[in-house]
Parts: structure tokens; sequence; C-alpha cells
């Protein structure tokens, strides 16, 4: 299975650690040489993870190249099978797939909130669409080959005129998805995060309404994916350190954005305006996490810059970030109370502690998110013995409906110097 | 007002009840708020992508639960110039179908067949009977000349 289709040529061989052997076609090639492709192997897959994790330091690069190896592996099969009508949609699709991070922020999503809060927003689909339709680097080498930018940012975003392209890359189900799983688990060493891809692939079929469906048989790989995901989400994607370092980053960002306002560059990556004019001209490539990095270090040297600031791009890049006080993280089947009394409480004592200790805002932090694990619409489809198909949350023999359906995280952070203080101020509140 | 009480509060405006929370419910909701985004104008943000069912934002999948015990404790008033005329609109659809589900999911599909789907969609009648074979071909013609005139002049989408 080499993820493309016979009469679709291979041009060039990458080896990747989780697939092997990964085939590049003459237009993927072309894509992968631009500036703003290659920014991607500066930016790594876990932003911060290998702060816990030593060995998760894999990129977008590498995760980008698996995401259309096997979307070649999955489109190549449902083209074998008459459900995909040409050899050039599986190479559209391939295109599409190594395109869909194009568009992450250094760091990925420890960044991304301080665009999706500007006014007006950018996010991370957005930026993505912009770069595919006129960074002039990826827009040429997909007009230079044949391809129709719009016809990628449409599957990209879901409203591609052929659905079953859609459900590929942004389903429950996904190769997206598919690959992360197995990249992350293998460079993080949590190896219950891990899927059987090869069985998954295999009993993909697609249903009578034209949905990605899994056949009955290959229930147990699919059960293996959904707790995979929810294992991943509780030791990696939201673990108390690795989420800790991302608040830290979030908030160092903000404050370099506005330190160096000056500087021609900064000034544009202020706004989503200037972030459009970059994309424009081609200049991207440099806004990755070394530039990130290199900015917090020179900013480290620089006496203008408050203390409060460098005490954070310290706490960064000497780990010595914030430490989780208090943790009242859960499974639960409902989405998550405004009005949750353990969040009230944190921010209760959160700024009970800020006021023992005369500590600045930045000192204590309160962090809460709400992940849904399974959603209803979403849940993959099981093909049964009678042709039909139903989702696996109401298949009887499925496990994935006693599967919790999110996960809220509730957490307290206080910045490890402070951490000492900060739990004798809080058993004496508790007393 | 976050989003989600824009949501109840729209629900509320059409007489729309959303008990429960099951596919069909949450079905309802999505239909309601792509229509009323994509065909009245309505800007509560929310993105959506085709999915099985027709038009499905993720982020609104989400809030489903906020948006039920909105609704639940009274909802509040939405101040949108146009909830007479989307009710309008509502009340021509349920007329063509007795399941107010089905006929919301097929004029969402529509409008987004005609609307937003790339390479664009000469015929968004027989696309979405080839989409959804089971559907009525007479239904689905009807709800199109209640959708075709309110969320499609303009785009390009002709039956």
């Amino acid at each position: 299975m080499n993820g493309l289709p016979e009469g679709i040529r291979s041009v060039k061989r990458v080896y990747d650690e989780i697939h092997g052997y990964i085939e590049l076609t003459s237009p993927e090639v072309e894509i992968v040489d631009t500036p703003t492709f290659q920014r991607l192997r500066y930016i790594k897959q876990l932003a911060s993870a290998w702060y816990v994790y030593p060995g998760a330091t894999h990129t977008r690069f590498s995760h980008s190249l698996g995401v259309m190896h096997v979307m070649g592996i999955l489109a190549t099969k449902l083209y074998q099978e008459g459900f995909i009508s040409s050899r050039d949609d599986v190479q559209l699709l391939r295109i599409a797939a190594m395109l869909h991070d194009v568009g992450h922020t250094p760091f990925s999503h420890a960044i991304e909130p301080y665009y999706a809060n500007l006014d007006p927003p950018m996010t991370h689909e957005e930026l993505t669409r912009l770069i595919v339709l006129r960074d002039p680097y990826i827009r040429d080498a997909l007009e230079r080959n044949g391809f129709d930018p719009w016809s990628v940012v449409a599957i990209l975003e879901g409203r591609y005129r052929e659905p079953l392209f859609n459900q590929l890359l942004s389903g429950d189900l996904d190769v997206d998805r598919m690959d992360y799983l197995l990249r992350d688990a293998l460079h993080t060493g949590v190896i219950y995060g891990s899927i059987d891809v090869h069985r998954l692939i295999a009993t993909i079929m697609v249903d009578r309404e034209g949905s990605l469906a899994v056949a009955e048989k290959g229930l147990d790989a699919l059960e293996n994916f959904y707790l995979a995901r929810l294992h991943m989400y509780r030791a990696v994607y939201y673990h108390k350190s690795i989420v800790g370092y991302e608040l830290l980053l979030r908030m160092i960002y903000e404050r370099l954005m506005e330190l160096y306002r000056d500087r021609p560059t900064v000034a544009l990556l202020r706004t989503a305006q200037g972030v459009r004019r970059i994309v424009e001209e081609g200049r991207l490539y440099f806004w990755h996490d070394n530039w990130l990095l290199g900015l917090m270090v020179e900013a480290l040297e620089e006496d203008r810059v408050d203390e409060e600031t460098r005490e954070l791009i310290k706490a960064f890049l000497f780990r010595r970030g914030y430490k989780v006080l208090l943790d009242h993280s859960r499974f639960s089947d409902s989405e998550l109370d405004e009005d949750d009394e353990d969040v009230a409480r944190l921010y209760e004592i959160s700024r009970t502690l800020r006021l023992r200790m005369r500590a600045p805002a930045i000192a204590v932090t309160v962090f809460v998110d709400d992940i849904p694990i399974i959603t209803i619409e979403e849940a993959v489809r099981v093909i049964t013995k009678d042709g039909s198909s139903i989702s696996a949350y109401n298949h009887p023999r499925s496990l994935i409906r006693f599967m919790p359906r999110r996960l809220h995280v509730k957490r307290l952070y206080v910045l490890a110097a402070l951490h000492p203080t900060a739990s004798r101020i809080l058993s004496m509140i508790r007393v | 007002m976050a989003r989600y009480s824009d949501v109840a509060a729209l629900l509320k405006a059409l007489g729309i009840k959303i008990e429960g929370d099951d596919l069909r419910n949450r079905l309802v909701v999505q239909k309601v708020v792509y229509l009323a985004q994509a065909c009245f104008g309505l800007d509560l943000g929310y993105k959506f992508k085709w999915y099985s069912r027709g038009p499905y934002s993720r982020g609104l999948g989400r809030e489903f639960g906020r948006i039920v015990k909105s609704m639940d404790s009274g909802g509040g008033e939405l101040e949108w110039g146009r909830v007479g005329e989307m009710r309008m609109f509502i009340d021509r659809l349920r007329r063509i179908g007795d399941d107010e589900a089905e006929v919301l999911e097929i004029a969402a599909s529509l409008a987004m067949l005609c609307r937003d789907i790339y390479p664009p969609v000469q015929d968004p009648v027989a696309e979405l009977l080839r989409r959804k074979g089971f559907l009525k071909k007479e239904v689905v013609g009807r709800v199109w000349e209640v959708v075709r005139s309110v969320c499609c002049l303009g785009t390009g989408g002709e039956h």
C-alpha cells in the first residue's frame, strides 16, 4: 500500500518513522519545496509537550506528509471500490490532506487564541484558506499543476461537492486523526494512545447514504480508536503541565506583540490584515516556533523589557512554568455549566491567593475547558450484516456507548516559584 | 448575550420546541441556525460544513445542552428585525410535511447546496436526491420552491 493508485507516478520517496516510505508525486514535491510548506518543519506538532514527553519533538511537517499518505491509502481503496470516480480525485485529496495544517501559528494551539480574539479575528481555518488561495508559492504550485485552489479550500472546509471527500478529512474518523494519534502516541510513549490504522482502513466502507462507515468486524478497532483518543486527551493534549506551558506561551506572545509593536514585522503580526499582507507577499516562512523562541531570548537581554515579562520568559525557557495547585477535572456526559460550582470556587481561591501572596495577576491563573469526546451527530456509523448502518454510539455490542461524552478540565495554576507558598495558604483556607 | 442564548431566543421566537437530547432535536437546531445565518443574515458566527445529514456546525453541536437549558429557563428575547419573516418561512415549510425535522433538513441542505458547495451545484434538487435517495422527490421539489426565492437568488443555483 503506497497510497497511490495505479497510473499516478511517484517521483520521490521520504522515509517516515510511522508509515515507512511515503511516495510523493510531482505536484506534491513542488508544494513541499515551497518556503511556506517548509515552515512546518519548524512548528512542533505538540507545541510544548516535549517539556513533559522529551521525545515529542515531531513536527507539523512530518504529520502533514503522514496525513497525505493515509489519505492516499484510503482514497485509493475507495477509488478501487468505485466510491471515488477518478485518479485525479485521489491526487486532489492527497494535496488537500498535505495542506490541512499549513495555517498553524507558531506553537499552534498555544498562540491561536491570540488571533481568534483579534478584531476582526483570524482563526486557524481562515489562515489556512488564505494561504491556499493567496500565498504566491502555494497558489502557484497548485495552479501550475492544474489544481483549483478553491477546490482544495472547499475540501478543507467540508463543503466540497463530493460529500465523501469532506468526511475523509474532517469527520470523526478522519485521516488527520489517524495519523496524529499514531504519531503522537509513538513520540510521547503513551502506548495506549495508539490505534490499529490498517484494520480501520481495511474495514472502512461507504454506507447506503454515502457516508463513511466501518464494517461490524471493525468494531474492535473503532472502539480502540475512540479509547485512544480519550486517553490522549487526558495524558497528552490536556496534560496538566503541558497546558500550563501553553498558558505561559500565550501570555508571553501577547506581551512580545505589545513590546515590539514598533518593529514592522511584529506590527503586521498584530492584526488579521497584517497577517494577510505577510501571506500575500509570500513572507510567512519565518513565522514558526524557533522565531518565537528567538524573540524570547532577545527580550531577556533587553533592558527595556519589564520584569514581569522577563520572569514569564525565564519560567518558560528554564522550565519553571505553571504548576497545578488544584485540579477538579472529570469526565461527564453533559456540557459544563456556566455556573459550575467547582469553577466558581477556583476563581474565588485564585483571587484570595493573589491577595494573600501580594502577587501580580499572572502568578495565578484558572484554566477551564469542556472537551467533546463523542458527539451524537458525528459518531462513526457501523454497517450491520443486513447492510444498513447505525451510529456506533447506538450499536448494541459497542463499548463506545458506555464512554463518557465529554471531559471537563478545571484547574488552578500557580507559577512554580510561588507554588510552595500558595500550597501553604491553600491548606489554611481549607482549614 | 452569549451566542447559544441567541440560538435559544431564536428557537423560541420561531415557535420551535426542543425537549431532550436526541439526534432529531439536534438536527432541528442545526438546520434552523444554518437557515437563519445563510438565508436571513443573522450573524451568530457558526461555521457549517456538509456532514451526512446536510449542514452541520461542530461548534453549535457542542453548545446544544446550553441551548436546551437556556430554553428551559425561559430563554431571552432576540432583538432581530427579520424574526417575523423567518417565522413565515418556517411556517411555509411546516405546511409541506408532518415531519418538521425532515423538512428543515431538506430546506437547509438545499440552501447549502445552492450557496456554499464548491464546485457550484447546477441543480440542487437533483443533487440532494442523489445524496439522499430515500427522500421523496415531490417533497424535495416543494421545499425547493420555498427555499429558492429566499436563500438562493443570485447564487447561481437553479432548478
